[in-house]
């Protein structure tokens, strides 16, 4: 197999892998520049439980649900928390230390408002961000090399290369130290 | 200048905070002395390179160089959806029969799924 095909190979399986993700953070980046475009709709339910009485600490019954622990409120009697997933659904705890009974609200968000989570890469999705970039370098490089292989296209290729680069990094410096 | 930008500070001299990607000028007129008061925070280059890969068209700026690249980073934004367009057409004519592509592309619609229902 020559370099040609490997690189081709690459190109292809890493695009195809990624395809997905490249979706969701290309239609999150729209929606992050035009906020009014797509709709974000979010719902709110309640549910009561009862839990365990006596627990003073918001951390041990934080356990009992998936997501990151926060705002974190010590009111006599009660226990007030939120706890958030890396994608944005959260639950409002209202606990009752002495009976042990729990309001327990959850946001739940849209699929447009969960893209700009994934966006946004909390959590896990952080580590997916950066495996995504590595990705869509490794694109970018391959495709560089798929390009340049094609002798036709060269010229007009290096000119929309140069001018492009040439205008990202001319105004990045410029702005930076004028 | 936006609205927001030009204030009053409790002396009840004209307050103007401008705001940039390379940080911020805060402008005081002290009008019975006779001087201005301008106090300048410059951001790291990591917040400077992150307020730039925030800025699209739907940003609009006094400054041609920062107009001028919200529209490229607009443009570059809808470049890459054509691109992942593009890329799928070309899969589905021309490579759609490929085993490598299509193990690619299943284990790749798992791990996202995978990540979207362990972490929603």
């Amino acid at each position: 197999m020559t370099m040609y095909q490997k690189l081709r190979n690459i190109h292809l399986a890493t695009s195809l892998f990624l395809l997905l993700f490249l979706l969701a953070w290309a239609i999150s980046s729209v929606d992050f520049a035009h906020r009014k475009w797509l709709p974000h709709p979010h719902w709110i339910s309640i549910e009561t439980r009862r839990l365990a009485p006596g627990i003073t600490d918001a951390r041990v019954l934080a356990r009992l649900w998936r997501g990151e622990l926060a705002d974190v409120e010590n009111s006599p009697g009660s226990l007030k928390f939120r706890v958030t997933t890396s994608l944005g659904r959260s639950r409002d705890i209202n606990y009752s230390i002495a009976t042990g009974d729990t309001k327990v609200q959850t946001s739940t968000i849209g699929l447009f408002t969960t893209l700009a989570w994934m966006h946004i890469a909390r959590g896990v999705w952080a580590y997916v961000a950066i495996l995504f970039s590595i990705g869509l370098l490794t694109l970018g490089v391959t495709g560089i090399y798929l390009w340049f292989k094609n002798h036709n296209e060269r010229w007009i290729g290096s000119a929309l290369l140069l001018g492009g680069a040439g205008v990202a990094v001319g105004l990045i410096v410029s702005m930076r130290w004028s | 200048m936006n609205s927001f930008a030009i204030q009053h500070d409790a002396d009840n001299n004209l307050f103007l905070d401008f705001r940039h990607a390379n940080g911020r000028h805060q402008v005081t007129v002290l009008e019975k002395e006779g001087r201005i008061r301008i106090e300048v925070t410059r951001n790291s280059l990591w917040l400077y390179l992150d307020t730039l890969h925030e800025t699209t068209a739907a940003f609009h700026s006094g400054d041609w160089r920062m107009q001028l690249w919200a529209d490229y980073n607009e443009f570059a934004m809808w470049c890459l959806l054509l691109m992942i367009l593009s890329g799928l057409a070309l899969f589905l004519t021309a490579r759609a029969r490929s085993r490598l592509a299509q193990i690619s592309l299943a284990a790749g619609c798992c791990a996202f799924a995978a990540l979207y229902f362990w972490t929603r």
